[in-house]
């Protein structure tokens, strides 16, 4: 009964397939949709220049808008209501996608949208565009005429922040919109109810973390999965108010030895003392970010490290009554050279115009509309967050304890705000440093000094990576 | 006459023939292209670089790092999910309390089936977000069941640990293919001879001498399928560790396998995209997956028993 059979043919059909690779082979089916179209650059539009128009756009010329779709999701209504009130014959398009990085074909085939809204988990990184030549220069925009006031340019009404974060080798071409600033969250009406007042020294921070502990809360915790990064960025702040602006911008611009700096050892020694006292929620390291702070705005955690997006974020989970407030997070010691008001706070949310749009002079028309005291009024209140431009924060009527509470942190920061942007910028320095050498000295794999060199390394392998573009900062 | 039978059957492929070279042989070939250059994905023109990532792609650590876990993935994925495929499959149709010679499985067997096959229906995006929150170390279902039967569940979650992520990934991808190849052997089982099973259980067989002496050779040609199935998922394993672990580097890198990696390369809004490269890991893919696949066919073959 049993006879042999060599089952050509199907054999051989099976060959065949796999020599035509219809197999599904891993990877290469995501490299299938990465293919350049030819094509060149396109025509850009242009108009005359005029008092209403000092940007000298074609006043009938299509824009096409591409938005992200997260957090602080708009089309900004309003925007489009000045923009076409202004150029009725301008058919405005706009579009919303989480996922930005699916402009890429178009980009390297030079037919890019006229602005987009780069941010999100699938952003197009920032490098990559400036690298390839991308992104069209914003400097004429500042230097025009702002829409509320012919006699005062863009430049002068917007925050002093937007041009450091956004300039890259001596060019403007990335415009941050939105402010945020970075500290120590926490719920006003739970530390109300214990008498409990934020500390502003470490130190006392960690005796305050044992009274949290008393009382059944974890003192802090972070989303170790995809974000342990916060923690890096709390430990560069503590790091940069004990020694300075001149350390984190040693370290963004890759300067010798830059995270074995005094400063920077003792924050991360900092962070080993919180860790290994139990002062994170356990289980953090392998949780999502959303898991973590679901747990703080339930109560079981007493301060967590974040931003200014933190509240919208969280608004679904968050009970009513749990005020959430920001606190600068605390000096490392007495003798720290900044005050304990100083905070981590940038212009954050990117915005490009694309220097191969067909409508380049268009996108930048509107950022001008963007940038109106109204329109960027309008922005704050739909989404809850601060933007670049003074009189609109100073008008605006604060009805959330969160936004509140960053408003008054950025007054009495004053001129003792930093930033920084190795996280953002360079991709394996984000990776190495800030997400692996964190996420093991969290979890007690490694101590402050096996942190330190993991980091010095991971910042010594990009420095000399000649694939990856490097960018001074001033 | 034979002339126009080829005509009439080229006529029919042509169009299926033009889109499959325009999206599957055209971008493969490009990928190839692409991994002799520079290009970053963003640039309008790239330079030709010769061997250069090929070169890089040997001395890159991470790399070897990822290939190691596709390798590990590649010997464990398969056989533990046939192995309990075969033990369902085999629970389900034959594995049942005998009466005389007749040979049936467990009651409520097609209730069963339905609840191992749901799973599959659900897309891999589903799954891993679930059992995302299954793990969640703070009150998820999977901690919770750990300390219900004694065991301390990890202090850094499942998810957290460097020595247990990636089997909790591994868990997660058995528990979803299982049911289809509990489907695949059930169907083979059934178009086995009733008869044999009959003289085996007249000459007194146990269940586990009909599972691997009767069983297992009857249906080797399913299982040898299931192992280049499997086996392909193996070394591709992209979502759900992309979505359980986005950041493998946060574990120690010891969830990162070759398909997340080209993607952290080429497409991850973190790194700084270089199309080039990831091509050049992308094709060192392809070659690895054709050849296990061609491996496999021509390890596996064997006579076949035809039922007369």
């Amino acid at each position: 009964m049993t006879t042999f059979s060599a089952d050509r043919s199907r054999r051989a059909f099976l060959r065949g397939m796999l020599a035509g690779g219809l197999l599904v082979v891993p990877g290469t089916t995501a490299l299938a949709g990465c293919a350049t179209a030819g094509g060149g650059t396109q025509e850009q539009a242009k108009g005359t220049e005029s008092k209403e128009n000092p940007l000298g756009i074609d006043t009938s010329a299509p824009l096409e808008l591409v938005f992200f779709q997260g957090g602080l999701a708009t089309e900004m209504d309003w925007v489009q209501k000045t923009y076409g009130k202004l150029y009725p014959n301008a058919k405005i398009n706009a579009a919303s996608t989480v996922n930005i990085n699916s402009l890429q074909p178009r980009f390297s085939a030079g037919q890019p949208p006229d602005m987009v809204n780069d941010s999100g988990a699938q952003k197009i990184p920032l490098s990559g565009l400036i690298a390839g030549g991308q992104l069209a220069d914003l400097s004429p925009l500042f230097d025009a005429p702002s829409l509320d006031d012919p006699d005062k340019k863009v430049r002068d009404t917007v925050l002093p922040d937007v041009f450091p974060v956004g300039t890259f080798d001596g060019k403007l071409l990335v415009f941050n919109y939105v402010l945020s600033a970075y500290g120590l969250w926490y719920s006003s009406s739970l530390f109300a109810k214990n008498g409990w007042k934020m500390p502003t020294e470490w130190s006392e921070l960690m005796a305050f973390a044992e009274e949290m502990k008393k009382a059944g809360l974890s003192p802090m915790g972070y989303g170790g999965v995809n974000a342990p990064n916060y923690v890096t960025e709390m430990m560069i702040t503590m790091a940069g108010k004990a020694g300075g602006q001149d350390v984190v911008k040693a370290i963004d611009n890759f300067e010798p030895n830059a995270w074995k700096q005094d400063a920077v050892k003792q924050a991360a020694a900092a962070v080993e003392e919180l860790a290994r006292k139990g002062g994170f929620l356990p289980g953090s390291q392998g949780m999502k970010h959303t898991e973590a702070q679901t747990q703080f705005v339930q109560g079981k955690v007493g301060c967590y490290p974040s931003g200014s997006w933190l509240e919208n974020e969280m608004k679904k989970d968050t009970p009513a009554g749990f005020d959430m407030v920001m606190a600068p997070v605390p000096r490392l010691s007495s003798s720290d050279k900044l005050p304990y008001e100083a905070i981590h706070a940038n212009a954050g949310e990117p915005f490009v115009v694309p220097a191969k749009a067909k409508n380049v002079r268009g996108g930048l028309e509107w950022f001008r509309h963007m940038l109106s005291t109204d329109n960027a009024k309008a922005y704050s209140e739909a989404t809850g967050s601060l933007t670049v431009v003074k009189a609109a924060n100073d008008k605006l009527d604060l009805k959330s304890t969160a936004l509140k509470s960053v408003k008054d942190a950025l007054g009495k920061a004053g001129n003792n705000t930093f930033t920084f942007w190795f996280m953002d910028v360079y991709g394996d320095l984000k990776k190495n440093a800030a997400i692996a050498a964190m996420s093991d000295l969290l979890t007690g794999r490694t101590n402050a000094d096996g942190f330190i060199t993991a980091a010095q390394a991971a910042a010594d392998k990009v420095a000399a990576d000649a694939n990856v573009t490097k960018f001074k900062r001033s | 006459m034979h002339h126009r039978k080829y005509r009439f059957i080229i006529g029919f492929l042509v169009a299926p023939l033009a889109l499959y070279v325009m999206f599957v042989v055209s971008p493969n070939i490009q990928a190839v292209i692409y991994s002799f250059t520079d290009w970053s994905g963003y640039s309008q023109t790239q330079n030709f670089v010769g061997l250069d990532n090929y070169v890089r792609l040997v001395h890159d650590a991470d790399f070897w790092t990822a290939l190691t876990h596709n390798a590990v993935l590649l010997l464990v994925l398969p056989v533990v999910t046939i192995s309990l495929g075969l033990l369902f499959a085999f629970l389900l149709n034959i594995g049942g309390t005998r009466r005389g010679s007749v040979v049936r499985g467990l009651r409520a067997s097609r209730f069963y089936s339905a609840v191992y096959f749901f799973p599959y229906l659900l897309s891999v995006a589903i799954i891993a977000v679930l059992w995302q929150q299954a793990y969640n170390p703070q009150g998820g279902l999977v901690p919770g069941a750990l300390s219900a039967v004694g065991i301390t569940p990890p202090r850094d979650g499942l998810l957290g640990t460097p020595s247990l992520a990636l089997w909790a990934c591994v868990a997660v991808a058995v528990w979803q293919a299982v049911g289809f190849y509990v489907v695949l052997f059930s169907a083979g089982m059934a178009s086995i001879p009733r008869d044999i099973f009959e003289a085996a259980a007249l000459d007194g067989v146990n269940r586990a001498t009909l599972l691997f002496r009767i069983v297992v050779p009857l249906l080797w040609d399913n299982i040898q399928v299931a192992f280049v199935y499997l086996g392909i998922i193996a070394l591709d394993f992209f979502a759900i560790v992309n979505i359980m672990t986005p950041h493998p580097e946060s574990v120690g890198n010891s969830t990162e396998v070759i398909a997340h990696y080209l993607f952290t390369r080429a497409f991850s809004g973190d790194t700084n995209p270089q199309y080039g490269y990831a091509s050049a890991i992308g094709v060192a893919l392809f070659f690895l997956t054709l050849t296990l696949a061609a491996v496999m066919f021509r390890a596996s073959r064997r006579e076949k028993v035809e039922y007369a």
